[in-house]
């Protein structure tokens, strides 16, 4: 569904992404892990259109992404959770949900079906985004990109500041996307969150994906979280 | 026979400031002041709310903004004085045909210009200086340096009981405030509105939801000049369309925008009633330099305690 194809990615004059290369298929969800700076937040960024992929290509399906412009990315149905959440504070709830459903002139039943998913949004629905609590707000960015109806999502670092519970209840939706036959990639940093939902890891080092495994690999050599992200369980 | 008329009522008109000071007691002399304020500061809020969304929106700093508001009092003059007849009919259209070709060369400013510099703020700040100059030299080969009026499209007096007051000057408030509300429902309840918002609060994440942010810009660009057309075309009749007349709006609706916070439209509105009122006062018992001067000073005191305005974080 998703292939990545190579792509190289330049803030100004610093590379960032060299030939990264990886694929997503329907259903399935992807890790992406790393150290900080490692290039995970750009390649998604680039699949959005927000950062200028100058070689290689993005391809979703028949339509090469890299060729369009930013904000015709998501009318492909591809949606972006981005890190920090990155709400438009302003905006009330059922604005910054509103944003969501435009992409694809999506119906009342979209909007039902994600404050089914976090009914605690309900309540809130004609306050200010940013005057949410932290949990909520990532409630309302995952909410906010499935309103758009996507076939790809992304999502940057969702667990960040979130309290257990919250991160088990926000990956068990994740997880309820699969049978609906949508692709996610994943950039995380909590090990435990991709283990328990994640089909396939890939590892970045230095804007390069250095190493691919399946998450049971994973389960019995652990050797790659040590040598790309640092951590041991 | 109609020039004689028409000089009559361009006298009369002028009696209302020629009137001295001391024919009417206090209170009804407040009022007249009250009214004049409440006129300047309806002018005042459109043509600042267009400078305060080009803001708010872009990031720019558009120093043209008054140029668009002269551009709509010269193409009235033309209106009126091409068209002839019914003083009524060369205005109406006048309201039409402005704003559209202001607005057309805002676009067109846009693309050629800011789109060129990448809506950077610092460009853009020397670019619009360059488009002050240009479009205030072009106005000025081809319009002439003299001060042209044009007639009111209605004459009636209201009378109070100490004084009467020019209709038109009140149909001129009443319009802005329409135009105002009908900004306000645009923001807040259209699509186009929902994107000038997002466009506003992160314009990166916008595009991520499928917002043209390039044609956002654009948009609001022409309508921030279309704005401060319209109202070049209401004040015209009051004022006489000149070359140079873009210079005052602009630093009042500066003052404005300051004063209400950068991008906020209620901040804008209730900055220009501030402005406009206490310019209308001050104007009428001392005069119109005490008033700039204390617009100014005012200005300095709302940035020494509340450095984004008034209404600086409650954005619309």
């Amino acid at each position: 569904m998703l292939s990545v194809q190579g792509i190289d990615c330049s803030y100004g004059n610093v590379q960032v992404l060299r030939g990264v290369s990886f694929a997503v298929a329907a259903g399935e969800i992807v890790g992406l892990m790393g150290r900080n700076g490692a290039g995970k937040t750009t390649a998604l960024k680039a699949i959005m259109g927000l950062v200028r992929v100058h070689a290689g290509s993005i391809g979703l399906d028949a339509t090469t992404l890299s060729e369009l412009p930013a904000h015709e990315v998501p009318k492909h149905g591809v949606a972006y959770v981005p890190q920090g959440r990155r709400l438009f504070p302003w905006l009330s709830v059922r604005e910054n949900l509103q944003m969501g459903m435009l992409v694809n002139a999506a119906g009342e039943d979209t909007l039902e079906w994600v404050l089914a998913l976090f009914p605690a949004l309900r309540e809130r629905i004609r306050q200010r985004a940013g005057t949410l609590s932290g949990g909520e707000q990532q409630m309302l960015a995952t909410a906010r990109a499935l309103c758009t109806r996507p076939r790809l999502l992304l999502l940057d670092e969702p667990s960040e500041g979130l309290m257990p519970a919250l991160v088990e209840k926000l990956l068990e939706t994740v997880n309820g996307l699969r049978e609906h036959g949508v692709a996610v990639l994943l950039v995380e940093q909590k090990v435990d969150a991709v283990l328990q939902t994640a089909d396939r890891v890939l590892f970045m080092e230095n804007g390069t994906v250095q190493h691919e495994t399946s998450v049971a690999e994973l389960q019995d050599d652990q050797t790659p979280l040590t040598r790309y992200v640092g951590v041991s369980r | 026979m109609r020039e004689v008329s028409r000089r009559r009522r361009l006298r009369q008109h002028h009696s209302l400031y020629a009137r001295p000071a001391n024919e009417m007691s206090f209170g009804p002399h407040l009022f007249l002041a009250f009214l004049e304020g409440t006129v300047t500061a309806f002018v005042l809020a459109l043509t600042a709310l267009g400078l305060s969304l080009v803001f708010g929106v872009m990031r720019i700093v558009n120093v043209a903004h008054g140029e668009f508001f002269m551009l709509g009092a010269v193409l009235a003059w033309y209106c009126t004085a091409l068209l002839g007849g019914s003083p009524m009919v060369g205005f109406a259209l006048a309201l039409i045909v402005a704003p559209l070709l202001v607005g057309a060369i805002a676009l067109a400013a846009d693309w050629l210009v800011l789109k060129r510099v990448d809506y950077n703020p610092e460009s853009t700040i020397v670019a619009t200086i360059g488009l002050l100059y240009i479009v205030q030299q072009l106005v000025l080969t081809v319009f002439g340096p003299e001060a042209r009026p044009v007639e009111a499209p209605i004459y009636f007096r209201v009378s109070f009981p100490w004084f009467g007051y020019s209709g038109y000057k009140l149909i001129v408030a009443a319009l802005s405030a329409l135009l105002l509300l009908g900004t306000w429902y645009a923001l807040s309840h259209t699509k186009l509105g929902l994107y000038m918002r997002a466009t506003q609060q992160d314009y990166e994440i916008a595009q991520a939801f499928g917002v043209p942010v390039r044609r956002v810009y654009a948009t609001v660009f022409a309508l921030g000049a279309m704005l401060a057309a319209v109202a070049g075309v209401l004040i015209v009749p009051v004022q006489q369309a000149h070359y140079l007349m873009g210079l005052d709006p602009l630093l009042l609706s500066f003052i404005v925008v300051i004063i209400g916070g950068l991008g906020s439209l209620k901040g804008t509105v209730v900055a220009a009633f501030v402005i406009g009122i206490s310019d209308g006062m001050v104007s009428v018992f001392f005069s119109p330099t005490l008033a700039k001067i204390l617009a100014t000073l005012l200005v300095a005191a709302v940035l020494v305690v509340r450095p984004n305005g008034l209404f600086g974080d409650n954005r619309t």
